[in-house]
């Protein structure tokens, strides 16, 4: 069996406000190392409050978050900061990229924060950019660029440091079947050729046909999990 | 930090027009402010100038009480010449005997007050002999010692002109009447409605002799060659004369009105540098807030894969370093366009108001005068508010957490 790298204890995320809003409510799950794990669920699930809690960006009401034994809940916004920095990629679902940076130099972003030398950044950028097919945009701005051609730049960004995890919330929401195809073969090939672990959230057939396992939410809770043979 | 001021920069040229208009701001506001301070700087020189230059002087030296109160025993046996032509700072000098008179003609008598000067002496110091505006200036030859010039309203109230005769009486050092007849050469303008009203200028000598002086006198007064040497050459005047009897006063013991007006002035441009500042700073903070806002997205995209807050503010505030900076470097023209076009044409105050005059003087054209330093400190100022201000929009951006700013995506 393989070893966990996402652990959550009793996990609860309740927005304070005029009302009470549940994000997730104690959830209890494991992902393995090196798993292509999807959420799904209707829209106010939970899964984009979870993959939040997961990478770090949002602090749970309760509840812990161990990803490779170390506890998210415990940490501080500087060694949150970080600890995103250095083990986590993110993908969002529209605007990931950084406007006025051509795809080259957001995909060298978070290597030059993590202060990786010029020579060490190029190298490793151009050979990302080569694996995902896209060495082409390098100098092309956002807004040169089509949506799923962005999604490829800001998945090229995300794992081009060698992650522990991937996170990509509704990563094909704007895409078309073709570019949806194509990014999920993209997500799931450097999952297996790297082994990065990936979460991703999203109700799109496509995506969780490729999944290991998923989970559907409900309310911010369990409601059950499918493997995707079962589909 | 390099990619973050590349980002800065860029995100200064993608929204072009509204930096643009920022930029356009600050170089207008900063080329107001220093035209009007140069203009300011220029009309008190010019006004110190000509209040110097039409009768007052940089330094007079009276007897003890004089300056408070002149009457006429206050005076003084003068100095040998050498203590100041051997002075380089000094750049004219002359004596003068200082009255009040009674002037009388056959239409009409009038109080005026006499001054007894040394006619070539006087033209090293002030602008008298170019204030004749008819006639001609004193004679410098002992025989003719009883000419005279008179202010131009006082002419028209004496009604006499050029060639007529005036009698002077005094009161003289000695306590008797002193009297004398002067024929008018000349008539003066100086600009100084005061001085045209109530002045009548006769050769030095006639009013040693008529007021029994010998060879007294009641003040001498210095010219120097540059204003800014004031303070030191009436501390070595002190030194070197060190005569309790006598008073050693600069132009702003003399003229403390034109102190006030200049010190008001400069309060004025206080007011004014912080007006402009602050339609500066609401400008910058207004574009700054506008770019932070719009980009609050962004922002978040940046802080959640691992930007420090700091890096944030460092990028907030590059960029509006490059606004301000733009903003000083186009109102640095601004100001040597606007200089240069007063530069050469001057600002006529008299045009504006008739009692400018008053105030100014003779010449009422007022030249721009840029001090560096001046600009210097406006555009440092100017800089600095926008850099300051922009913390505002800075650590909002820093602060904002990504998790929020995702609930938008």
């Amino acid at each position: 069996m393989k070893k966990s790298l996402v652990i959550t204890e009793n996990l609860s995320k309740i927005y304070e406000g005029s009302f009470s809003v549940t994000g997730v409510e104690e959830l209890t799950i494991s992902v393995p190392k090196g798993a292509f794990f999807c959420l799904a669920g209707p829209s106010g699930s939970g899964k984009s409050t979870l993959l939040k809690l997961l990478g770090g960006i949002e602090r749970p009401s309760r509840g812990r978050i161990y990803i490779e034994g170390k506890d998210l809940t415990s940490m501080s916004r500087s060694e949150l900061s970080f600890f995103r920095l250095s083990s986590l990629g993110f993908v969002f679902q529209e605007l990931n990229l950084i406007s006025v940076l051509t795809a080259r130099e957001n995909v060298e972003f978070g290597l030059m924060l993590r202060k990786f030398s010029s020579k060490v950044r190029r190298e490793k950028v151009m050979r990302i950019m080569e694996e995902l097919g896209i060495e082409g945009l390098a100098e092309r701005r956002p807004s040169e660029m089509s949506g799923g051609q962005q999604q490829r730049v800001a998945v090229a960004r995300a794992v081009v440091g060698n992650p522990l995890l991937l996170l990509a919330d509704e990563p094909t929401a704007n895409l078309d079947s073709h570019a949806t195809a194509n990014l999920i073969d993209l997500i799931r090939n450097l999952n297996i050729s790297k082994g990065i672990t990936c979460i991703l959230a999203s109700h799109d057939e496509q995506v969780l046909k490729k999944a290991d396992k998923i989970l559907y939410l409900r309310d911010g809770k369990v409601s059950h999990i499918e493997q995707p043979e079962e589909l | 930090m390099l990619t973050f001021i590349a980002i800065a920069w860029r995100n200064v040229k993608r929204n072009f027009r509204r930096s643009a208009l920022t930029v356009s701001i600050i170089a207008f506001g900063l080329g107001t402010l220093n035209v009007s301070n140069a203009l300011y700087e220029g009309f008190h020189d010019k006004m110190i100038l000509n209040a110097v230059k039409i009768f007052m002087g940089h330094i007079q030296i009276h007897a003890k009480g004089f300056h408070a109160n002149p009457t006429v025993e206050k005076c003084f046996l003068p100095f040998s010449t050498s203590l100041y032509s051997k002075n380089p700072r000094i750049k004219g000098f002359s004596d003068r005997i200082r009255f009040q008179a009674l002037a009388s003609t056959a239409n009409n008598s009038l109080a005026v007050l006499a001054v007894g000067i040394d006619p070539m002496r006087e033209k090293s110091v002030t602008i008298l002999e170019e204030s004749v505006v008819a006639g001609s200036y004193l004679s410098d030859e002992k025989e003719k010692k009883n000419q005279c010039l008179v202010g131009e309203t006082l002419s028209a109230n004496l009604r006499i002109g050029i060639g007529e005769k005036v009698v002077l009486m005094a009161q003289a050092w000695d306590g008797s009447l002193g009297a004398d007849a002067f024929e008018i050469v000349g008539i003066c303008r100086t600009g100084n409605p005061e001085i045209d009203r109530s002045f009548l200028w006769v050769p030095l000598l006639s009013a040693q002799e008529m007021l029994s002086y010998g060879e007294r006198i009641s003040e001498t007064v210095l010219l120097l060659s540059a204003s800014s040497q004031v303070l030191g050459v009436q501390e070595s005047l002190k030194r070197t004369i060190g005569k309790s009897e006598l008073e050693i006063l600069n132009w702003k013991e003399i003229a403390p009105d034109i102190v006030q007006i200049v010190a008001l002035d400069v309060a004025m441009q206080r007011v004014l540098m912080l007006i402009i500042s602050i339609i500066v700073v609401l400008a910058i903070m207004n574009t700054m807030l506008m770019a932070v806002q719009e980009r609050f997205m962004e922002f978040g995209v940046m802080l959640t894969i691992g930007t420090r807050p700091s890096q944030v503010v460092g990028m907030v505030l590059a960029e509006s370093f490059f606004l301000g900076l733009f903003g000083v470097v186009v109102g640095l023209i601004v100001t040597a366009i606007g200089f240069t076009c007063f530069r050469v044409h001057g600002v006529n105050l008299a045009s504006f108001s008739a009692g400018v005059a008053k105030l100014i003087g003779l010449d009422t054209t007022v030249y721009p005068l840029l001090r560096i330093k001046q600009v210097c400190i406006s555009s440092f100022f100017v800089l600095a508010s926008a850099m300051l201000i922009s913390f505002v929009p800075a650590i909002k951006a820093a602060r904002m957490d990504p998790g929020s700013a995702l609930r938008h995506i």
